[in-house]
């Protein structure tokens, strides 16, 4: 238990009694997270490298042969390239529509109390009443949405939302839009309440309008939070896994929507593979925790400069 | 467990009520709720005693598929009957649901669940006995009487039988009246003129000629096509486990079928049940292929759609023309490794035949066909003096689907009943590898959506289809060398 | 702050009375009616559904009707189905889940805050790695470790493993908001002779209020929806959380009312949306003080 750096800090009492209780409170989460997280993060490493018996979780050790098969999949291909479309469009429209959905609700208006509530609704929504609510609206011979684009002459014959392969992914994107970006509004919102008005004045009495309020006081300050809340949001939206299950119904027409977690399940619990399946979610996990940390590095000395 | 007693007698009476029809859906649900809290506690109970690990009571767990209040409630009934001449049994009814019972069931043999009594999907029987997942039932089919069976709902597996049918029932086709009326066509009674009616009725405005669906559910394929396979002549495979499949008679049924779907909604490409039964019943169908339950619901959330319906054979192909059709059959099995399998067998049969059988039928009338002979003779000769408004409307519709039984099949539990245009009689012949060609996504619908939404064209899908069956087959067999079929 | 609602008509009307319409605004109140709208005009669908008869809702062309009005989807959501038990289990679970947040993440975040050697760190490490672990990846092993140890179908089981898997974003959420409060504030309590966990006690918690509540307000929420490991651990249906006993309520073919579900999908909504009405103003400045450092 080597001590590393002299930053511990503890002006009044002995070392050693600070670090004691520092690692009792600490303790608990720590034994919960190894337990839940960790133990079960590293068998699933192991699986990777084995075949595992569905029934009776027996692994036999076959290298790496697991990784190749993934690799060689051009389904799970497919299923890669469809998570990066998937979590780069919902980022770009999360924070655009997130940012100006904020800076609306900051500007001012009649009624910003009220609708500051509405506008976070989606958010609260659980996935799996998302899911059946744009199941049952987006249904191309009994929904809402074609009966009403249709009748306003939008459309003239019913579209397939979510069962035509070259559409499904587009709704997917746009229900997923829907529910979180108001968690890029609630983190703006916080951040832009937080700006003294005194900059603007400073802005406007230096004779700059709206448009340079918004770009020399407003951006850089919701910058460093937006950039901590895209980092989470691209994981989870990454790893997304119960809007685009429960709304395709499990991957879509042909596996039009198939992204990379979608195909881990259906090699652990439908064809049996949990060696594969571990295999998928490793890399997938391992290419994450790297971005993440790339981007961290890179954060961090932004911020400290 | 004074309240289960308490409870005995107004559950008699709504029991009765039940099978007479005399009392409304709504008292019977008011009634069903009060025994499910019932049934509720002296489940907590039976846990209770269970953790104690005496040996003299003891839980049986219950899973079941069916969530309609009426079934939930007969389990109830049946719960707290067989309560009364054994005080000592505790029932537990778990629901599980249809899309993730695979994914439950490997989760709790895996982790050793006790499932007690369930219902595998058919394909799975020979697998999980051969596994030793599923407890042997000889004892129970001979008590009630092998006779007594309906041909072809048993589910024997290197001799022995694993499975005791709740349902046998047909998979027939709801069809619009009215429309049929209004455009002067007459019901269809050959393919052709089924084809023209579906393609006259087919709309702009989003009216469907037809709500017919195949998708990644296992089962919804294989109950599309198999009117047209089979009224092409063949099956699947044939007894000894050929496959027939690539026979060219099975291409031209595909055809049929491919051309058929052709006038469905796009979502059925990729459909589940439940697709079929909003299209049907918002009115936005001429046709609609489905087992009895749609007439339930359909009499009870959208009235006017039932009384301008009605229910006929499917005309799908030359051989047999509207005759063979697709029946599925559910089964109880028993869990191996069972705390109360004497107990549970028990009950099994309690639930099987006799009275509460006949009420069980009557929970979805038309859907939930008996299979045993001598509950379907109880049940059709009270359908004309029930007074349950659905059976009095509509008991003609029961009585089609009861008539088709003998003939609705499925390929997986009935291999090669029929063959090379011939057909004798419904029986029982599992097939072994039905769980890798009926998986999900199965064999059979992953063709249908590379025909359908891929655009491939159906004679290589057809090839590419009938290889990976006849592989799976093939591997299958290569495996256990001294399978031979077991026809019962 | 916080600015006063006014009526919701207030909205359309575009200007404030003082001044002479400016374009600028106007287009600000169409957008906003704008983005109101498409964000609850789903939830409209969902209320209205759920008060309406099967009947009404399977009818195509969709029609608004008043008499078509019912609370029957509700009677029977938690007469015949039983829902209300659905709920306490999920309200048990969350519970639960959010009080073993709270409580371990905020004795962990403060230690992290406020001590910085190799064990902590590696801990600190760790929870941020085990916020990069995807569910879906752990499911498997997750339940083997739960029904290995005999734990399946327990509701406790399944609260335990919930705090582990929203621990850790709590966890950092916090550490940041410790690291945002004074440490003079903390040492000039502990100069005028508080231990240091009674300074932790008297001095930072009370300030942390807003912090603690985003914390549990988030963790409620995740919890309160998860579906994927309820719906695996739990096998009997007496102990189903409200979200997987929803997705029972589909039922065997297809044939269950869109009204139920609807009314279930409500029900399960409301309780959320009232805990973020009560708690958005520390939400808001929660957020603003902590995951959000500035």
């Amino acid at each position: 238990m080597a001590v590393i750096g002299t930053r511990v800090r503890a002006p009044r009492r002995p070392a050693m009694s600070d670090r004691r209780l520092a690692l009792l409170l600490a303790a608990p989460a720590a034994a919960l997270l190894a337990l839940f997280v960790v133990y079960p993060f590293l068998t699933a490493l192991l699986n990777s490298f084995a075949d595992v018996d569905a029934a009776s979780g027996r692994r036999t050790f076959i290298g790496i042969d697991n990784f190749v098969t993934i690799g060689s999949d051009p389904d799970l291909r497919a299923a890669f390239g469809r998570t990066v479309v998937w979590t780069v469009s919902n980022m770009v429209l999360q924070v655009c529509l997130g940012v100006l959905v904020a800076l609306l609700l900051n500007a001012r208006l009649r009624g910003q109390g009220l609708a500051r509530g509405l506008v976070l609704f989606p958010y609260m929504v659980p996935a799996i009443v998302v899911a059946l609510m744009f199941r049952y609206m987006f249904n191309d011979v009994t929904g809402l949405a074609n009966y009403v684009l249709l009748d306003l002459g939008l459309i003239d014959a019913p579209l397939g939302w979510l069962s035509d392969p070259d559409v499904i992914m587009v709704t997917l994107v746009l229900v997923n839009v829907w529910k979180y970006t108001p968690f890029f509004v609630i983190v703006v919102l916080a951040r832009l309440q937080t700006i003294p008005r005194d900059l603007y004045e400073a802005v406007s009495i230096d004779g700059g309008g709206r448009w340079a309020g918004l770009r020399a006081v407003t951006l850089p300050s919701i910058l460093p939070v937006l950039l901590v809340a895209m980092l989470l949001r691209t994981i989870w939206t990454a790893y997304d896994f119960d809007i685009p299950y429960l709304l395709s119904a499990g991957g879509g027409p042909s596996g039009s929507a198939v992204t990379v977690p979608l195909a881990i399940r259906s090699l652990a619990f439908e064809s049996g593979s949990i060696g594969q399946a571990s295999a998928l979610a490793v890399c997938m996990a391992l290419l994450l925790i790297a971005s993440a940390w790339v981007y961290l590095r890179g954060f961090n000395e932004r911020t400290h400069v | 467990m004074n309240s289960v007693h308490d409870d005995s007698a107004g559950l008699a009476r709504l029991r009765q009520g039940l099978v007479a029809g005399d009392i409304g859906r709504r008292q019977f649900l008011l009634g069903a709720a009060a025994l499910s809290t019932t049934a509720l506690l002296a489940g907590c109970g039976g846990i209770e005693q269970s953790d104690g690990g005496s040996g003299d009571g003891g839980v049986i767990p219950l899973y079941t598929v069916e969530n309609d209040p009426k079934s939930l409630a007969f389990y109830n009934m049946v719960i707290a009957t067989f309560q009364e001449k054994y005080p000592e049994a505790r029932v537990e009814v778990s629901v599980y649901s249809d899309s993730t019972q695979l994914q439950h069931l490997t989760t709790a043999f895996r982790n050793k669940v006790d499932v007690g009594i369930f219902s595998p999907p058919v394909s799975q029987f020979a697998s999980w006995a051969r596994d030793g997942y599923l407890a042997v039932l000889d004892d129970l089919v001979e008590e009630i009487g092998p006779d007594d069976f309906m041909p072809g709902t048993r589910i024997v597996v290197d001799g022995s039988d694993y499975a005791i049918p709740l349902q046998a029932n047909s998979h027939l086709m709801y069809y619009r009246k009215d429309i049929l009326q209004n455009a002067n066509i007459a019901p269809p009674e050959t393919f052709d003129d089924f084809l023209a009616a579906v393609s006259e009725t087919h709309g702009g405005d989003g009216h469907i000629g037809i709500a017919l669906a195949v998708g990644p559910t296992p089962q919804l394929p294989l109950f599309s096509f198999s009117p047209y396979i089979f009224q092409s002549g063949w099956d699947y495979f044939d007894r000894d486990g050929n496959l027939t499949f690539d026979r060219p008679e099975v291409l031209e049924a595909l055809e049929r079928f491919v051309s058929m779907m052709r006038f469905s909604a796009q979502s059925l490409h990729n459909g589940e049940y439940a697709d079929i039964v909003s299209a049907y019943s918002s009115g936005q169908a001429t046709f609609a292929p489905f087992p009895g339950r749609l007439g339930v619901n359909l009499h009870e959330s959208a009235p006017d759609i039932a009384e301008k319906s009605g229910v006929i054979p499917i005309p799908a192909g030359p051989f047999m023309t509207g005759q063979l059709h697709f029946g599925s059959g559910q089964q109880y099995a028993l869990y191996a490794q069972t705390a109360q399998p004497d107990l549970a067998k028990e009950f099994l049969k309690e639930l099987t035949v006799g009275e509460h059988a006949v009420e069980f039928a009557m929970t979805v009338p038309g859907h939930l066909l008996p299979p045993m002979k001598s509950v379907r003779d109880q049940l059709l000769g009270m359908l004309s003096t029930s007074a349950d408004p659905y059976v009095s409307e509509h008991a003609d519709w029961i009585e089609t689907f009861a008539e088709y039984v003998p003939t609705a099949m499925t390929s997986s539990v009935s291999m090669g009943a029929v063959h090379d245009k011939s057909f004798e009689e419904k029986f029982t012949n599992v097939c072994p590898w039905a769980a890798e060609i009926w998986k999900s996504p199965p064999v059979d619908g992953m063709m249908f959506q590379s025909i359908l939404i891929d655009g491939e064209p159906v004679e290589r899908a057809w090839q590419t289809a009938a290889e990976e069956m006849r592989v799976v087959a093939d591997g299958w067999k290569a495996k256990h060398p001294d399978w031979e079929p077991e026809i019962v | 702050m916080a600015a006063v609602a006014s009526p919701a008509q207030a909205m359309s009307r575009a200007s404030p009375p003082r001044k002479p319409v400016d374009p600028f605004r106007a287009g600000q109140y169409v957008m906003l009616v704008v983005v109101v709208l498409a964000a609850d005009l789903p939830l409209l669908f969902m209320i209205l559904s759920a008060f309406r008869t099967e009947a009404a809702n399977k009818q195509y062309p969709p029609s608004v009707d008043a008499d078509t009005l019912t609370l029957d989807n509700f009677t029977s959501l938690f007469g015949t189905y039983g829902f209300g038990q659905y709920l306490q289990n999920s309200l048990v679970v969350s519970g639960l889940a959010t009080a073993g947040v709270v409580i371990l993440g905020t004795i962990a975040a403060y230690a992290l805050s406020r001590f910085d050697f190799l064990p902590l760190r590696v801990m600190g490490r760790l929870a941020i790695v085990a916020y990069l672990v995807p569910p879906i990846l752990i499911l498997v092993p997750v339940t083997q470790v739960i029904f290995g140890a005999g734990l399946g179908d327990n509701l406790i089981a399944l609260a335990a493993l919930y705090t582990a898997v929203f621990l850790p974003f709590a966890l950092w959420m916090l550490r940041s908001y410790f690291q945002g409060v004074a440490i003079q504030l903390e040492e000039a309590a502990m100069v005028d002779g508080c231990t240091r966990f009674g300074a932790f006690r008297r001095v930072v918690i009370p300030i942390s209020v807003p912090g603690v509540i985003t914390a549990a307000i988030f963790t409620f929420a995740a919890a309160w929806s998860e579906y994927l490991y309820a719906s695996t651990l739990m096998t009997s249906t007496s102990n189903l959380t409200a979200n997987p006993a929803t997705y029972l309520l589909m039922g065997h073919y297809g044939t269950t009312s869109a009204g139920l579900l609807m009314a279930a999908g409500l029900v399960i909504v409301a309780p959320v949306v009232v805990l973020y009405l009560v708690a958005q103003r520390w939400l808001v400045s929660g957020l603003a003080a902590g995951a959000v450092k500035g």
